[in-house]
Formats: C-alpha cells, sequence, structure tokens
C-alpha cells in the first residue's frame, strides 16, 4: 500500500533553457542528444569546409570550381547530419511518448479496478450482513475475484514503477522500520500457495536485528517479488531458506531455493527488463519479467547492492542489502 | 451522534459502495459527484471529515481543496485524498494545500479506508 506523507523531495524545479538538461532528463547520453549532435555538425562542416578549400586551392587552379566543391561537400555534411540529428530526435520522441502512454493507460485501467475492488469488498459485507455467514463455495468465488484483481492492480503498479524508473522520477521515503518483520509478513501471505505445493519457508533470522531506513511499501514489493520467484520456480516440494544477518553494518536479506535455477548463460541478462530465463517453462510459469529489474532500481535507489548466485538444475540464492539504520 | 464524512467522487458505483461500508460502520455519509457541489455541500453540511477525489467534473480536486483550507469555517476539516493518480507532484501539492493524507484508491480496501478515518478523528 502506498501512502505518502510531507517531507518528499520537490518534483516542480524551475524550468530554464538549456537544451543539455532536457537531453538528461530524457535519459539521451551526450552523443545522443540533438542540440549537441548540432554542434557538432556546424563545427565539423566549418573544418570540413577550411579544408576542402585548402585542399581544392591547392590542386585546383580555377578559384570558382574551388568554392563550388566547397559548397558542394557542406551542403553533403548538412543533409547528412540533418538526417542523423532527426533520426535521434524521433527516437527520443517516441520514448517519450512510450512513457506517457503507459502512464495514461496505467491510470485509466487503475479506475475500474479500484470499482471493482471497492464493490465487491461492499457487495461482500452485503451478503454477509443478509445470510451471515458465506458459503465455503461463495466464499471460494470471492476469494478467486479479488485474488484475480489484485493480481491486476499488481500488475499496473508494476508497469507504473518500471515507467517511473525509466522516467528517472521514482521517489523514495526514507522510514524506518524492521526488514524482518516485513519479510515474515509478506511470507505470510505466501503460506497457503506454498502449503498448498508442498513447499516449506525456513527463517534464519536473529531476533534483535537493527532497522533500515528506506522505503517501506517498495521493499516490501522486492521481497514479494524474490519470494515469489523463489515459490514460482520451484518445482515440486521443496524448502525455501530465507536469512537475515548483519554484517558490518549492513543487513542483508536473502532467499534460497532448490528449483529450476538459471542457466549460466542467461545470467548476466537476469536483471533486464522483461527478461525470463528460457528454462523458466514459461507455458506453466506466470510473471512479467519486471520483478528483478524494479528490485535491483529499488534496492540500488535506496543504497544497497543486490546479486544472486544460480545453478542449473540445483537452485538459486538471491541477496539484497540494505544500510542499517540503529 | 455518528460522525459526518462527505465523499467527493465522480464515480458513482465507489460512492455506493463506500457509502454502504461506510454506513455500517456508524458514520453518516453525505456525496457530491462533482467539485463544485462538493464544496457547497462542505461549506452547508460542515462534515467531520472529507473524503475528496482529485479528477473530478466542474472543479478539480485541487481547487476544491484549495477553496476548503481558505475558508474560515472549512479550513479545519481533515481532508483523505483518494485519487488514482499518483506521480510525486499531486502528493506534494494535494499535502501542500493542506491534505492530510494522500491515498490510492487501488491500493486501499474500503476497510483501510475505515481504519485511516477512524485514526485520524480520534476514535
Amino acid at each position: 500500500m502506498l501512502q505518502y506523507q510531507l517531507g518528499m523531495p520537490p518534483n516542480n524545479h524551475k524550468k530554464s533553457f538549456n537544451p543539455f538538461a532536457e537531453c538528461h532528463e530524457a535519459r539521451l547520453t551526450i552523443w545522443q542528444c540533438p542540440p549537441f549532435l548540432f554542434l557538432v555538425l556546424g563545427v565539423v562542416t566549418i573544418i570540413s569546409m577550411i579544408a576542402t578549400y585548402l585542399l581544392s586551392s591547392s590542386y585546383v587552379e580555377e578559384p570558382q570550381v574551388a568554392a563550388l566543391i566547397v559548397t558542394g561537400v557542406a551542403v553533403l555534411f548538412i543533409i547528412v547530419g540533418n538526417l542523423v540529428i532527426s533520426g535521434f530526435h524521433r527516437v527520443a520522441e517516441a520514448n517519450h511518448m512510450k512513457e506517457e502512454f503507459i502512464s495514461l493507460v496505467s491510470h485509466q485501467l487503475r479506475s475500474p479496478l479500484s470499482i471493482f475492488k471497492w464493490t465487491l469488498e461492499a457487495l461482500r459485507t452485503d451478503i454477509q450482513k443478509e445470510t451471515n455467514l458465506l458459503s465455503s463455495g461463495a466464499e471460494n468465488y470471492f476469494h478467486t475475484l479479488r485474488d484475480t484483481n489484485e493480481n491486476m492492480i499488481k500488475m499496473v503498479n508494476t508497469l507504473l514503477e518500471v515507467n517511473r524508473i525509466d522516467a528517472q522520477s521514482l521517489l523514495l521515503k526514507k522510514e524506518k522500520f524492521s526488514l524482518a518483520e516485513i519479510s515474515e509478513k509478506t511470507v505470510e501471505t505466501f503460506r497457503r500457495y506454498a502449503d498448498s505445493s508442498n513447499i516449506k519457508f525456513i527463517s534464519d533470522i536473529p531476533p534483535s536485528l537493527p532497522y533500515v531506513l528506506g522505503d517501506r511499501d517498495r521493499l516490501s514489493v522486492v521481497i514479494e517479488n524474490l519470494i515469489d520467484n523463489a515459490v514460482r520456480y520451484t518445482k515440486t516440494s521443496g524448502n525455501i531458506i530465507i536469512k537475515i544477518s548483519l554484517e558490518n553494518n549492513w543487513l542483508k536479506w536473502s532467499i534460497e531455493d532448490r528449483g529450476v535455477g538459471i542457466p549460466s548463460g542467461q545470467q548476466k541478462y537476469i536483471f533486464n527488463k522483461f527478461f525470463r530465463a528460457g528454462n523458466s517453462w514459461s507455458g506453466q510459469a506466470k510473471g512479467s519479467g519486471l520483478g528483478l529489474y524494479l528490485a535491483r532500481a529499488v534496492i540500488e535507489a535506496s543504497g544497497g547492492k543486490i546479486g544472486f548466485q544460480s545453478e542449473e538444475n540445483k537452485g538459486s540464492v538471491f541477496w539484497f542489502t540494505l544500510p542499517a539504520s540503529g | 451522534m455518528a460522525k459526518k464524512i462527505l465523499f467527493i467522487e465522480d464515480e458513482s458505483a465507489l460512492q455506493k459502495a463506500a457509502t454502504q461500508v461506510l454506513s455500517e460502520t456508524g458514520y453518516e455519509v453525505s456525496s457530491a459527484l462533482d467539485g463544485e457541489t462538493g464544496l457547497r455541500v462542505a461549506k452547508e453540511l460542515l462534515p467531520d471529515l472529507i473524503l475528496l477525489d482529485l479528477i473530478l467534473p466542474k472543479k478539480n480536486g485541487f481547487e476544491v481543496l484549495k477553496e476548503l483550507k481558505e475558508n474560515e469555517q472549512t479550513k479545519k476539516i481533515p481532508v483523505i485524498i483518494l485519487s488514482n493518480l499518483e506521480s510525486g507532484g499531486d502528493v506534494q501539492k494535494s499535502l501542500e494545500l493542506g491534505a492530510t493524507t494522500y491515498l490510492v484508491k487501488t491500493n486501499y480496501s474500503l476497510q483501510d479506508v475505515v481504519e485511516k478515518i477512524k485514526g485520524i478523528l480520534g476514535e
């Protein structure tokens, strides 16, 4: 759940004419930045005109012919340069439009999802008031509808979050909280599914750990994604070990599974957006391929590190660290 | 005496669902479908708490919030923003204009909203 309090960094800084800052905001490197390329093009054109003039005056006696060659070369540079610059400009514009589109669609999707969520809750209250107790069949239908809606909400929230990461507008709250507490709370939400799949959670969490400073809700989502992956890719029964340890004023959270593991050739792509390992039996395991991308962005923005060790058909250990906060 | 809650929201399905759950919790709920009506009802009714959406016809949530906080009679009424917008700018602006808290509708159940209301009203 997301709730905000005062004290978030301001988003509306003063706008001034600075084309390079605009490129920075659009996450274009200096060599992709149209205003910079325009300057480079100007300099290259001037140098080429001078060089062509010097060369042509050495080899051509007629000054009119030399001038014609210089003009021809300059025109060629300007045409090619403008084509390159407008290409970059279109890419930057398309990128911006894509972000706007995702944001708009996600917000539009949220409206019916919230109507569904609240109406379902009101309906449940209403039926319960009439009949006092829901039949187990009705209870199951409500669970299915609620879980389906919550999954859709999570998907939309993830898309919006990824969009914020891409737009470099992810704002993290700073609050002190217990990593152990949110870890255990999140494990509980998986308990029912894990039990039905004969998966057992083993916790190795010392009793009095220091707090961490960060965005509690977003770090809950990171833990949820990592637990979700461990459960999802544990094919049959097995143990999942969740550990928290204190190492040199850093808290290290880790999750170990005996699942399908990640093929070594694909490990370098694992934190990429939309990446799903080839052995993740895509027909069976659901997932957007955004969870680890999101996890890395949140952990790194919180000042921590994230990593993993994995062996195909043996399992994986995913971990992250966060600075302890007393 | 039951505490009065005003819900300013243009989506009638959300209004009905929230009204039902809040009424059953023991609140007296009034509602408005647009910003202008919401503002008028708030001044007449002087509710104990206002739930306010941001995207509203006639007057948007920011305008309503600004006018509520500028009015001597309504400026002390706690306002919970209930919106599906979530950008840092929208949140920041709402809190600066005097909203008590900002909740994203999809991420909160009605029961969560009831808990928030109880917390703010000190119940």
